[in-house]
């Protein structure tokens, strides 16, 4: 399939939908949002946490990825059965590979995913992991893995992934979910189109939500700001089918006004907030933890659309790369395709966030430069710059250069 | 523009840039025939001007970026340059807004941008276009286009000689790198390659006969990574004038 032609198309028909909303606006004031919160995130997480303990819920807080499935594996004990919604966080830690190793039985349970899962594929975008899947394509890879025909339709898919996916959730012991925001005042909100989210959250006795320690705003009506940009930059849409808002597990006093925490939804909620490398990106890089992961960056990437999946590492585009900078290392930033990116500003322009993507790809090039990490071609040019004043070196009279260090 | 000023400051400098001063020779020849055209009065600092330091930044090398800022500002100051003129659009961003950004007010000079001087020299009635025809499409120079907002003046230039104009699929705002950028086609070739190959599939797909734009360095990625029967063109090479 030829997949240049096609994620052409797909955020063409995206980039038709999200225009229509006012994105400045949008965009400017989720950037000052951000940018408020940065600057008293320490206090902030403070209030998080007190306010979340007192809603019920557990909280515990990871410096990298090593603790925080440390933490998560003690949370849910060997041989569960795991449901998981799609999170952004729990592919950088690796969740499902090491709750795997203790025998759970982890399902993903967005569509996406588990489209990625049943078709074997790299999921190639972090909004629209499955965008490069045909449904002839899927049809079959259906039929090999459940023995049954399905008309290739995205409807007939979709219906069919509705039963197979409610049977996991029907019987799991665990729900663990990503989160979009947490307000400061002690609740989480997750945003989704599918309803996925609303039972894994709900269904299973025990939730175990994952975040990075950069989504805490200051109150509920900034996490709906982050949704409203979410839907609009994620998916072109002007809010999504659904936003939930927890704050704690299940209750109810309608017995003898006794509480009883457990009731229909989740009996335990625990939230694990992921540091691995966020507080070092603070110093250098601020403005990249105003990310709220839509994904936008990648849309419009030449780059992304050549490499797809290997266009960063566990997030893609030149968010993903960065990041990968700090949640991994400098060397598998490289390995991400650091140098591919032609600067061509593409993912600046589309960032609702603001953050300076562009310059903070060359910026992250310096680091490498100055981790004594040099390609020949950068090595060659920059002996011709400092010693010619241009990057083609000794251009003799009559000649031209054949190798164009430029731009 | 008289002797005397020449001497005492006021000079218009035409900086072509390397991509054009060594490896699109003709290029530069033509381009400078335009100031001839446009009755621009302009200096030229062959081998004393430097790099404008695009593609040093865009590799990491920022201090380096700043020693060739410095050195190109200073040059500027002592030979009575007040204005300065390019047609390349990646020397372009540096003048017009990088340099600014890592100087502050010691950059102190005029940029102007060579098409967009022509197109108003054009609607004034100063120049005449010869007339042209054919179905071409036109690339926007990452530099250009997102990175100043240049997107109309070139395709207006293009219009007034006769052309007729197409696009390609992914345009303007939304238009996809010819993949040399940003050093990736030095430090990533193979998958620069495939950008060049994605932006002719567009080219093609868009019905025109020839593919230009306004930058050497765009032509030249096309040109190395045509599988087309279509050619690449530099903006100047479509352009004539009565």
């Amino acid at each position: 399939m030829d997949h240049f032609n096609h994620l052409v198309k797909v955020f063409d028909e995206y980039r038709l939908k999200r225009d229509v909303f006012d994105k400045k606006t949008l965009s400017d004031e989720l950037a000052v949002l951000k940018k408020k919160n940065f600057a008293k995130r320490d206090e902030l997480l403070k209030i998080a946490v007190d306010n979340l303990q007192k809603h019920g819920f557990e909280v515990f807080i990871a410096k990298d990825k090593n603790e925080a499935t440390d933490i998560i594996k003690k949370l849910v004990t060997d041989k569960k059965k795991i449901v998981k919604s799609k999170s952004n966080v729990g592919k950088e830690i690796n969740l499902t590979e090491v709750l795997e190793a203790q025998a759970c039985d982890v399902k993903e349970t967005d569509l996406g995913d588990w489209l990625s899962v049943v078709c074997q594929s790299e999921e190639i975008h972090p909004v629209l992991p499955a965008v490069q899947l045909t449904e002839e394509f899927i049809v079959e890879k259906i039929k090999a893995k459940y023995g049954v025909e399905i008309e290739a339709k995205a409807e007939a898919i979709a219906a069919f992934a509705r039963e197979e996916i409610a049977k996991f959730i029907a019987a799991a012991d665990v729900g663990i979910s990503g989160v979009n925001a947490i307000s400061a005042d002690g609740a989480l909100m997750i945003l989704e189109n599918e309803g996925n989210i609303s039972k894994v959250t709900r269904l299973p006795a025990h939730h175990i939500a994952i975040s990075g320690i950069e989504k805490i705003v200051e109150n509920l009506t900034e996490t709906l700001h982050v949704a409203k940009c979410a839907a609009v930059w994620g998916t072109g849409q002007d809010w999504p089918a659904y936003v939930s808002i927890i704050a704690g597990p299940s209750k109810t006093a309608d017995i003898q006004n006794k509480v009883v925490v457990g009731v229909q939804g989740a009996q335990r909620v625990s939230l694990v907030l992921i540091d691995n490398g966020r507080s070092a990106m603070a110093a250098k890089y601020p403005e990249l933890l105003n990310c709220i992961n839509c994904g936008a960056c990648a849309n419009f990437c030449p780059a992304y659309y050549q490499l797809l999946e290997k266009f960063g590492y566990k997030y893609l585009g030149a968010k993903g790369i960065l990041w990968t900078a700090f949640n991994e290392s400098l060397q598998k930033a490289k390995e991400g395709n650091l140098h591919a990116c032609t600067l061509c500003e593409s993912c600046g322009l589309n960032c609702p966030a603001q953050i300076p993507l562009p310059q903070y790809i060359r910026h992250l090039r310096e680091d490498l430069i100055k981790s004594g990490d040099e390609t020949e071609g950068n090595k060659e040019m920059m002996e011709h710059v400092r010693k010619y004043g241009n990057p083609f070196g000794e251009v003799k009279e009559g000649e031209i250069p054949d190798k164009l260090y430029c731009c | 523009m008289g002797f005397f000023d020449k001497i005492l400051g006021g000079n218009t400098l035409y900086y072509p840039g390397c991509s054009t001063k060594f490896v699109a020779k003709d290029v530069e020849e033509r381009y400078k025939t335009w100031f001839k055209k446009l009755g621009l009065d302009f200096v030229q600092l062959s081998d004393l001007e430097k790099c404008c330091g695009s593609p040093v930044l865009n590799a990491g090398y920022i201090d380096d970026f700043k020693k060739l800022a410095e050195a190109n500002c200073d040059l500027f100051h002592q030979r009575g340059i007040n204005r300065i003129v390019t047609n390349c659009p990646g020397c372009y961003l540096q003048f017009k807004k990088v340099y600014l950004e890592y100087l502050g007010e010691k950059w102190d000079f005029q940029v102007d941008y060579l098409l967009t001087i022509m197109l108003e020299a054009v609607k004034a009635g100063k120049v005449k276009l010869k007339q042209q025809s054919g179905k071409i499409t036109y690339h926007d120079p990452c530099h250009l286009g997102r990175a100043v907002g240049v997107y109309d003046e070139p395709r207006e230039l293009l219009r007034l000689s006769g052309y007729e104009l197409v696009e390609m699929k992914s345009n303007r705002e939304y238009s996809l790198c010819c993949g040399a950028g940003g050093t990736a086609n030095m430090n990533a070739t193979e998958t620069s390659q495939k950008m060049a190959g994605a932006r002719w599939q567009q080219a093609v797909d868009s019905g025109a006969q020839q593919l230009v734009s306004p930058c050497v360095m765009c032509t030249y990625q096309f040109r190395q990574n045509n599988k087309s029967a279509m050619e690449a063109k530099e903006f100047c090479e479509l352009i004539d004038f009565e």
